[in-house]
């Protein structure tokens, strides 16, 4: 079998075309509302209405086969989600974006359909940028307060273990790079965080020990995940 | 779309996905071509609305009509209301974000009697008066809607307009009629005496009600040309009325998450306890192609990978055997499996048991409503203790292991015998499970048997009874618990206290709304929901009020009596519904529509002869 998009055939056990592939999606506005069980059903949804047949599990109770590499936090925004599924026709990849962008919910987009080039074990951290303000805080004076903030010696912040108990963890050795800048009223934080399988720091928790350390509580406290990297420093494909 | 206001507080809310909208099939209308705004508001949460099947229906056909932009509304949980009133956010349509106050019309559907307090949250919001006569020319028009409005005294001083039975032809009537009343010039008054004119709107201010001494009813008086009866509506033919090609479909999970079409309204058994039974009579089917076509249609427009058919007894439709052969056809392709909710204990033949097994297999549900055949007969739940063994054993051939039975508890005629009759019953069918040869080997059964308590509806043959007050059902409660032994049945009962304050509410007058109006000050919300329901802050409301709730609760009615809705025409007469009541202390069944006409009287809503016969005459020709 040849298909349109080039590629050598994949079929499953019964014979049926079985293509892995990669969709980026950007995750934002109304949809960062959405927890990842939810985007994992409407997920399911969107495919189903948008007529791109993938496959299914063959079990007992067949699911579509369907995983993400880096699930994202209730209201963070993310430009660079990635959802695997295997195409069961075939399909070119331009179509499939289109389908999913036709029956998509406000917030989610599709920016690519490709093949799946690396491994989600390949991840290595993420970048993520933060815009924040903050009652009676000029946005140059908040930045200032992050700066100190992330350039003490050790930052201690509370972590749930995996018995949900809140333990002191020192995240400073984890703060990959971080950069501030200020506009008007509003705080940027761009931070790179180590991500992926084996060690994953969200940034979350060193915004919340920022608001104890500095007995404060931010009016706008808006993350978006940036970029998703590798070892290597490049995105992750 | 988001409320820019609201998003610095939404994460530290519980599911913030239930305030944001943007949800596929959602409709977003340029305001410029909108004539009408239509502010649907179910007044409980997100996801307990979301899976109404009214609300789906009407916000399809309402959106359908181009110069009419219906929205949904729900109620914000507790955490969401305090940062609404910290920030002066008032309550907005989901799909506009837009003030309630700046819509033509804001309805409510009333599915449930403690949901009441939540429109006075969501009213109160949105900044609109609680009462009727209190609001200006230019505030929204407040309708209601629903079940519950077969009674709607309790909120008539709050109602503008209440919209008896089904909606979606009247609903349409109503919307012409405000056109032509906005073009010269809006006048509210006139616009109400003119909608009193359209079949199926009552207006509750154009009624005069006066008390005896003794707190009954003593008159009922309409004034400027108001009918004095006012008869609900009903669609003539299912297959063609209007039924949504698509539905929102939720980004957050809701309670009913799946497709729904329906396969008929009204029901022929006539359960005496069962308000649906009485209220949505005469029974409709809807053509098995129709609902084969509308089930998948819907199926490709939400990407749902479940349909269920919807009705108040889905054995009892006539072409369930066509409708799963067609639908079959295409769902075991597409992966989408059928659900068939409120199956009957009679209904379930072999043929069916095989159907089945291929549509879904999860728990048995069955609801012999009562422990003893006496009381089974009294309540006409025409189903003998064979019937539920035989079926249950059926369904253990088949490899079931888990039934669940429903019960109430404070039926009228009553015993403790027929209390320990629960207990019996569940008994016998565990034993069942046990005698059966072929029960999946190393598997236990489970019955889980839940006793609800019993609340007298208008409109049913116990809407004369009373209901037993809570002593009482706490006693039989712990009565039915103390017979229950084996470890192989699970029991759960229902809250005494919240049944109590929906009798109060299901069978209330206008005097009532002061209660609602003083409780909603005093902090109650979502009464439905055991987390919030505080029933000593309501006594201590009635109290304050000087209204005896047990009045409403707990007194037996005379036939003679007017009783609060006696001037709502629900097809069904008085005449007949005393009959079943005596029947009833009788201990004596009425066979089921099809069976034999029990001259309910609703088949003047049919022009005369009852659909349930129509069908069976074109059946035979």
């Amino acid at each position: 079998m040849s298909l349109s998009t080039g590629m050598k055939n994949v079929v499953d056990i019964q014979g049926t075309l079985c293509l892995p592939i990669r969709v980026f999606f950007v995750k934002t506005g109304p949809s960062k509302y959405m927890s990842h069980l939810d985007l994992m059903r409407c997920m399911t949804r969107t495919i189903r209405r948008a007529g791109v047949p993938i496959w299914y599990t063959e079990g007992f109770n067949p699911h579509p086969f369907m995983t993400f590499a880096m699930p994202l936090s209730l209201g963070t925004s993310g430009m660079c989600e990635t959802m695997d599924v295997r195409l069961t026709v075939d399909m070119p990849f331009s179509e499939v974006k289109e389908r999913l962008n036709a029956a998509l919910c406000e917030g989610i987009e599709v920016t690519k359909v490709d093949y799946q080039v690396q491994k989600a074990t390949a991840i290595a951290s993420a970048v993520y940028r933060v815009t924040l303000s903050a009652d009676g805080f000029s946005g140059g004076k908040l930045g200032e307060a992050m700066e100190k903030y992330l350039s003490q010696e050790k930052i201690i912040v509370q972590k749930k273990n995996k018995k949900k108990q809140l333990v002191d963890m020192d995240v400073r050795p984890h703060i990959l790079e971080f950069d501030v800048s200020s506009e008007d009223h509003d705080a940027i934080l761009s931070i790179k965080l180590p991500a992926g399988t084996s060690l994953n720091v969200n940034p979350s928790m060193i915004l919340k020990g920022f608001e104890t350390e500095n007995s404060l509580v931010f009016d706008k406290c808006d993350i978006v995940r940036e970029r998703i990297l590798t070892e290597s420093g490049e995105d992750f494909k | 779309m988001v409320r820019s206001d609201i998003e610095k507080f939404l994460l530290s809310v519980e599911k913030p996905g239930q305030y944001v909208g943007g949800e596929p099939n959602s409709v977003v209308k340029n305001k410029a071509d909108v004539n009408i705004r239509f502010a649907f508001c179910f007044p409980d949460v997100y996801e307990i609305g979301m899976s109404h099947l009214g609300m789906k229906i009407l916000y399809g056909l309402y959106n359908s009509v181009p110069d009419v932009w219906c929205e949904r509304v729900f109620a914000p949980w507790p955490d969401m209301e305090a940062k609404m009133r910290e920030h002066s956010i008032p309550l907005y349509g989901l799909e506009s974000g837009d003030s309630l106050k700046e819509f033509d019309f804001v309805g409510f559907t009333l599915q449930y009697e403690l949901s009441y307090s939540n429109i006075f949250t969501m009213l109160d919001l949105s900044g609109i008066p609680f009462l009727s006569a209190d609001r200006a020319n230019n505030d929204p028009l407040v309708i209601l809607g629903g079940p519950c409005v077969c009674n709607p005294e309790p909120l008539a001083d709050l109602a503008d307009i209440v919209s008896l039975g089904e909606g979606e032809e009247v609903s349409i009537e109503l919307f012409d009629l405000y056109r032509e009343h906005k073009l010269r010039g809006f006048d509210r008054q006139a616009f109400l005496r003119d909608a009193a004119k359209i079949p199926g709107l009552y207006i509750p201010s154009l009624y005069d009600v006066t008390y005896n001494p003794d707190g009954t009813i003593a008159s009922f008086t309409p004034k400027d040309g108001a009918p004095a009866t006012i008869q609900k509506r009903i669609i003539q033919d299912m297959s063609s009325v209007y039924y949504p090609q698509n539905f929102v479909v939720p980004i957050i999970e809701i309670v009913h998450d799946r497709a729904v079409t329906e396969i008929f309204r009204g029901c022929i058994r006539g359960c005496r306890f069962c308000q649906a039974g009485y209220i949505y009579r005469p029974n409709r089917e809807k053509d098995f192609g129709t609902v084969d076509a509308q089930s998948r249609s819907l199926c490709d427009t939400t990407g749902y990978d479940e349909v269920s058919l919807s009705s108040l007894s889905s054995s009892d439709y006539t072409e369930l055997p066509q409708l799963l052969d067609n639908m079959l056809n295409w769902t075991e392709s597409s992966k989408v499996s059928i659900s068939l909710p409120s199956l009957r204990i009679d209904g379930f033949s072999d043929e069916l048991t095989e159907k089945l097994k291929k549509v879904r297999r999860g728990g048995l549900t069955f609801a012999p409503e009562a422990g003893t055949q006496r009381l089974r007969d009294a309540i006409n739940k025409n189903v003998t203790e064979e019937e539920v063994l035989s079926t249950c054993r059926t369904a253990f051939n088949g490899g079931w292991t888990n039934v669940k039975l429903y019960f109430m508890i404070g039926l009228p005629t009553e015993t403790l015998e027929d209390v320990e009759g629960i207990g019996e019953l569940s008994q016998k069918v565990v034993d069942e499970f046990y005698r059966n040869p072929n029960k999946p080997k190393g598997k236990g059964v489970n019955v889980t048997s839940s006793a609800s308590t019993f609340v007298p509806k208008p409109f049913t043959p116990f809407q004369w009874e009373p209901q037993d007050d809570i002593d009482t059902i706490h006693r039989k409660q712990q009565y039915l618990r103390d017979s229950v032994r084996s470890r192989k049945i699970t029991l759960n009962w229902h809250d005494a206290d919240t049944s109590f304050l929906e009798a109060v509410f299901a069978r209330g007058d206008r005097r009532l709304i002061k209660v609602l109006i003083r409780a909603f000050e005093r902090g109650c919300r979502f009464d439905g929901w055991d987390e919030y329901f505080k029933l000593s802050v309501w006594l201590e409301v009635f109290e304050e009020c000087n209204i005896d709730p047990a009045f409403y609760a707990n007194r037996r009615r005379s036939y003679d009596e007017i009783l609060p809705w006696d001037h709502l025409d629900y097809g069904i007469t008085k005449e007949f519904l005393i009959r079943e009541h005596k029947k009833a202390l009788a201990a004596e069944t009425t066979p089921h529509c099809r069976l034999q006409c029990a001259g309910c009287g609703a088949a003047k809503l049919t022009g005369g002869v009852c659909s349930v016969f129509k069908h069976r005459n074109e059946e035979r020709s």
